[in-house]
């Protein structure tokens, strides 16, 4: 597959990291989120569009003016997914998502996980060693052991 | 003669419109080196350019246009040993600086250039620009502002967080380059302008005080040239009205900005 190909296909695929991203540089919450808009080509208007209905739909409208640094970690993953559905994805990959979450921002990322699944058909794979999160019924689990799926 | 009238001289007049353009525009270059945490980087480049100028001094060629060759080449070699060996930017760096000053001092004994010539590059002199220095510093700038506005969303992606860059469809490994080598340019042009020992006042410290109180990356950026801007500008004037060079005159403006702008944080409480 050529390099063009590669970044077609990454655009399509929305990838929330592990932890939320520590930086110590100034960025603010909506200008994480319009990152997912970099490659997409769209105006100026259709951007800011898309990124108001991102934050939206995971309910961190009132975010947009912070700065990233200060937000918790729930919020930092909320803006991750929100940042992915300006790709519009037709699949999400979830590296731990609730691995640095308390309780509660972990059941709260859960439910909304549940909501865009049901909402916008995204098919989802996610990474988890969270029992709790697991005995999710919604998830088809499979096991991975050395790297093969056992 | 005062300043006004200091500036229908054409060499004044050219190293006042430099020194305005660069510290307007160059640091945007130093968000990058900020933000990247490209310091090592910077020092290579600094003896790049040193070994640039002895060669240059050697074969009776322009020494900044050597300078900056050996910077472009630096900065490939070294964004290309880093990719492929997966070493940190710092290690490869670190390698470069130390080979390219050993070679400028071979360099400067064998080819019998005049030590203090060869140095001179350290100290810079804004009088001293001719008319092609002039346009590579305006074309830099035109150039450098052109990346950062069109292409503000991937460069920030990149800023953010390499691997996320990636997964939104970033040509983060050709962009990073593209970062690189405006690093690059901007030190061998700022070596000319103010020289190695005072490039700081204008690449790196209108960027570190605006990142204390900047609240986006936009405002990271815009407030950097502000601040640029400003210690420029007004070192300029200062440096006539005290009869010090320019270039002392910015740095000690720029100082004291980030000296205050360390009590603000201080005061503040503001951490990132």
């Amino acid at each position: 597959m050529g390099s063009r190909q590669w970044a077609r296909g990454r655009r399509r695929v929305g990838y929330v990291h592990q932890e939320s991203v520590q930086v110590d540089f100034p960025i603010s919450a909506r200008e994480v989120v319009e990152i997912g808009t970099a490659t997409l080509g769209l105006s100026r208007a259709d951007r800011r569009r898309r990124i108001e209905e991102a934050m939206a739909a995971v309910g961190c409208s009132d975010l947009q003016g912070r700065m990233y640094a200060r937000l918790s970690g729930g919020e930092k993953q909320k803006l991750s997914l929100a940042r992915c559905l300006c790709q519009d994805p037709q699949l999400l990959l979830l590296d731990e998502p609730t691995s640095s979450l308390d309780p509660r921002s972990r059941t709260e990322l859960m439910e909304l996980l549940r909501t865009l699944n049901e909402a916008r058909g995204i098919t989802m794979v996610m990474v988890s060693h969270d029992a709790q999160v697991l005995s999710e019924p919604a998830w088809e689990i499979r096991h991975m052991e050395a790297g093969a799926f056992a | 003669m005062n300043v006004f009238q200091a500036l229908s001289y054409a060499p004044i007049l050219r190293g006042f419109v430099a020194l305005v353009l660069a510290g307007c525009f160059f640091p945007l270059a130093g968000v990058f080196i900020l933000r990247l945490n490209l310091v090592t980087l910077r020092f290579t480049l600094m003896h790049a350019a040193l070994l640039g100028a002895a060669v240059g001094l050697a074969l009776h060629a322009d020494p900044l246009l050597v300078g900056l060759a050996l910077d472009l080449v630096a900065i490939a070699a070294i964004s290309r040993v880093a990719r492929e060996s997966g070493l940190a930017l710092g290690y490869v760096s670190t390698f470069f600086m130390v080979l390219t000053i050993g070679l400028a001092f071979a360099v400067i004994y064998k080819a019998g250039v005049p030590a203090k010539d060869a140095f001179g590059i350290l100290w810079g002199s804004i009088y001293s620009l001719s008319r092609l220095d002039l346009a590579l510093i305006a074309l830099y700038s035109a150039a450098i502002v052109l990346f950062v506005s069109l292409g503000f969303t991937r460069v920030s992606a990149v800023l953010f967080h390499r691997e996320i860059a990636w997964a939104s469809g970033v040509h983060e490994a050709a962009l990073t380059s593209v970062i690189l080598l405006f690093v690059g340019v901007a030190v061998a042009l700022l070596m000319q302008l103010i020289g190695a020992l005072l490039m700081d006042s204008i690449l790196l410290l209108p960027a570190i005080v605006s990142s204390f109180r900047a609240r986006s990356t936009r405002g990271f950026f815009i407030q950097a040239c502000v601040i640029g801007a400003f210690c420029s500008i007004t070192g300029f004037f200062t440096s006539f009205a005290l009869d010090v060079p320019a270039s002392s005159a910015v740095t000690v403006i720029a100082a004291c900005l980030l000296g205050v702008g360390l009590l603000y944080r201080r005061f503040s409480g503001r951490k990132a």
